[in-house]
């Protein structure tokens, strides 16, 4: 008995390690994800640190085996110019300013993040969706970065990010960039928005989630994944697994409310075992014209469910 | 007659004063609260509103309770006399909502009516197929039943929920304590401390949950919000509704949770009998038909699918009591908690290390009783083979699911589970290495 009783006493020794300092707590808590959670806590923890040590917090980040570099992630760090200030994995990139660097679908990802440096909150922070070849990959896959501004003791503004590759769709990745779509046709108007929503390299469009626009009868009228069709297909009479109506569903969801989320049923490409999507719509009325604004995907499946 | 078993403190037909089965009743509703997650997941994922959560997952508990009691009567036809409590059904979650976002929660029920039905015909024939289940086979589903837990109990063990998160740290060394406190008492516990290994364990995983803020602080909230006493009735009880299509997927997942039953009332009969050598398939017959009225209570009620618990089974070995009335007591108990909102949210809320190290403890026993039926029938070539190949394709089905991708249409039911798959492989198997025994034999 005793030796249980000692072996629960070291086991227990170890429970002082929070999962997410309890300050990030607030700053993860709309998030579903734990990977998610922890990428944005460590991204503040960084910011901390450059905010009470400057430069000289870099020397810390770039220790292997540290919570700040492992096999699984790495932080990178841009002047509000754009240029890369410290960056354990590609050191070349350091010194480098790459403010017009593009990745293979013409996203602008320097200007991305230099962008949440213009925000006027000293602790401003986003996300950065865009394609990267990773420390283990011989080609560039989808990444998405939590950027967080930093404001270090010398004055100089400082962007702080980690990203993890192929990372889940959390659903407030969608509700807001939706919402930033229906802001920017609303601002813009529709034609010159459409244009900017049909690029695919619009910063709105998440990992494998793009932003389209639907119009009141039906046809998509805005589809990044075909950029040159002004009318690609129209969804009236598209039916989902279970044989029900998407557009209808749209339409009823939006009768009284004028965002929503929805789900529809298709089977999986590989297993064809039926699947949840889920849709966020956005209606907007410009005019006498109706729109809904909207970006689908796949919520991950809990684990022990596979 | 059987034999009851010297690491019994308490046989079938023991009574041991009330407090120590109100403490075993409550030991059992722990465990058969955690699955209590999954009507909670079904309903918020058709969008339903949190009175509708609340009230499928009381009436999920009460049906479960109903069943439990059910499953200990011995009547003509009906409970096989053992304690093997229901839960809310894993197998069915899939299926069940496949009904729920086809035709809401009305189609739910109606085809877990249907399910119901098609376990109670199978029951009634399931005596007629002895010769397809000798020993070796009911330990080879015993074996699956247990493996069928293992992704769920790891999972939560590591506090993993999503593939690619981090293993927390936290919830390991919570689970591990839990798990080492339910070990230890068990195995050094003196006199009838062993009674209550699982409850010391989920006592100290629950109060070190909340020390550290590993339970889900959102659904405790909703739970503490709950009020004291509500009924649990939808607006619309008894709104049934039917689809031919879904009949076939629904009669498999019967099929295949009457098969893990079966192997829960195989391992109650172990437990129960020192002397045990082959299953005594009328008694498993009415515990089936018993089970089978749970499912079916459980449709028209408006709850979700139920099925027997194999970790509550499992736990009647550890803790070394199989008296009837523990079922009595854990049964009537969940039906009344149905109608305590507050108490049966907070039920609903159990901290993944504590889910895990449970489930991690009471697998142990049921992967243990598998091998044990298993090598009781005294394993020859042909047995081998009747047991090897089916266990090698039923793992790597749940190794390597996307090998199978490619099956046709037709088959593909059998390769939904690898409890079916193997058990069906090894009836196919068992048959075919018959030919020429009686030849040889002679």
């Amino acid at each position: 008995m005793k030796q249980i009783f000692i072996c629960i006493l070291s086991l227990l020794s170890f429970l002082n390690i929070p999962p997410v300092s309890a300050g990030n707590q607030e700053k993860t808590r709309k998030y579903a994800y734990e990977d998610t959670k922890r990428l944005v806590a460590l991204v503040q923890d960084a910011a901390s640190l450059i905010e009470k040590k400057g430069r000289d917090a870099f020397k810390e980040f770039s220790i292997r085996g540290s919570k700040w570099l492992t096999d699984k992630h790495y932080l990178f760090v841009y002047d509000a110019g754009g240029t890369c200030v410290f960056h354990p994995v590609q050191p070349d990139l350091m010194g480098q300013n790459l403010k017009h660097f593009k990745d293979m679908e013409g996203k602008a990802v320097i200007a991305l993040i230099v962008d949440v440096g213009k925000k006027p909150r000293p602790d401003a922070s986003g996300w950065v969706f865009y394609l990267w070849e990773g420390p283990h990959h011989t080609y560039p896959v989808r990444k998405g970065s939590y950027i967080r501004k930093a404001l270090a003791p010398d004055g100089k503004i400082y962007l702080v990010g980690s990203g993890l590759y192929n990372m889940k769709i959390e659903e407030v990745f969608i509700e807001e960039n939706v919402d930033k779509a229906a802001e920017l046709i609303r601002r813009k108007g529709k034609e010159a928005a459409f244009r900017e929503l049909r690029d695919h390299s619009c910063p709105l469009n998440v990992l494998d989630s793009y932003i389209e626009v639907i119009d009141a009868q039906g046809n998509v009228i805005v589809d990044p994944m075909y950029p040159h069709l002004k009318r690609k297909r129209n969804i009236s009479l598209q039916r989902d697994y279970i044989g029900r109506y998407l557009f209808t569903e749209i339409k009823n969801a939006l009768a009284h409310k004028d965002r929503s989320w929805i789900f529809y049923i298709k089977p999986n490409i590989k297993s064809g075992r039926p699947e949840k999507h889920l849709m966020y719509i956005r209606k907007l009325k410009m005019g006498n014209e109706i729109f809904y604004v909207a970006a689908n995907f796949v919520p991950a499946a809990p684990i022990w469910m596979k | 007659m059987p034999q009851k078993p010297k690491d019994l403190i308490y046989g079938l037909d023991d009574r041991p004063p009330f407090r120590e089965i109100l403490a075993l009743g409550i030991q059992h509703i722990f465990l058969m609260s955690s699955t209590l997650v999954l009507p909670i997941v079904l309903v918020t994922e058709i969008g339903g509103a949190f009175e509708q959560v609340r009230s499928v997952v009381a009436l999920t508990m009460i049906a479960c309770g109903i069943g439990t009691i059910v499953q200990v009567f011995r009547r003509p036809f009906l409970g096989s006399g053992f304690v093997c409590p229901n839960l809310c059904g894993p197998n069915f979650f899939l299926a069940s909502m496949q009904a729920a976002w086809l035709g809401g929660l009305p189609l739910m029920r109606g085809m877990t009516v249907i399910a119901g039905l098609a376990e109670a015909v199978f029951a009634r024939f399931v005596h007629r197929l002895r010769v397809l289940f000798p020993p070796e086979i009911t330990g080879l589903v015993v074996l699956m039943v247990a493996e069928g837990l293992i992704s769920l109990g790891v999972s939560k063990f590591l506090g993993i929920n999503f593939e690619g998160e981090p293993i927390q740290k936290t919830t390991v060394v919570i689970a591990s304590v839990t798990l080492f406190i339910m070990i230890g008492v068990n195995i050094w516990g003196k006199g009838k401390l062993r009674l209550y290994s699982v409850l010391m364990g989920f006592l100290c995983g629950y109060i070190l949950s909340m020390a550290t803020g590993v339970i889900p602080l959102g659904r405790l909230r909703e739970a503490l919000h709950s009020p004291w006493i509500a009924l649990p009735f939808l607006d619309s009880p008894f709104d049934l509704a039917f689809r031919w299509s879904l009949v076939p997927v629904f009669i498999i997942v019967s099929i295949t949770g009457a098969l893990k039953s079966f192997g829960n009332l195989i391992m109650c009969e172990k437990i129960n009998d020192e002397a045990w050598n082959e299953p005594d398939m009328p008694r498993i017959s009415n515990g089936l038909t018993a089970d089978a009225l749970c499912v079916t209570v459980s449709g028209l009620l408006g709850g979700m699918a139920s099925d027997t618990s194999a970790s509550n089974v499992a736990l009647t070995k550890a803790s070394g009591a199989t008296s009837r009335t523990i079922a009595y007591m854990a049964g009537g108990l969940f039906i009344l908690l149905g109608f305590f909102p507050k108490f049966s949210g907070l039920l609903s809320v159990m901290p993944s290390p504590v889910m895990g190290a449970i489930l991690i403890y009471v697998t142990s026993f049921m992967v243990v009783s598998g091998i044990q039926i298993i090598l009781s029938s005294g394993v020859d070539t042909r047995k081998t083979f009747v047991i090897g190949i089916p266990l090698i394709f039923g793992l790597s089905l749940d190794i390597l699911p996307s090998m199978f991708w490619g099956m046709p249409y037709f088959l593909k039911p059998l390769f939904d589970s690898s409890l079916t798959l193997s058990t069906v492989l090894a009836v196919i198997l068992h048959q075919i290495f018959r030919l020429g025994e009686s030849h040889q034999n002679t």
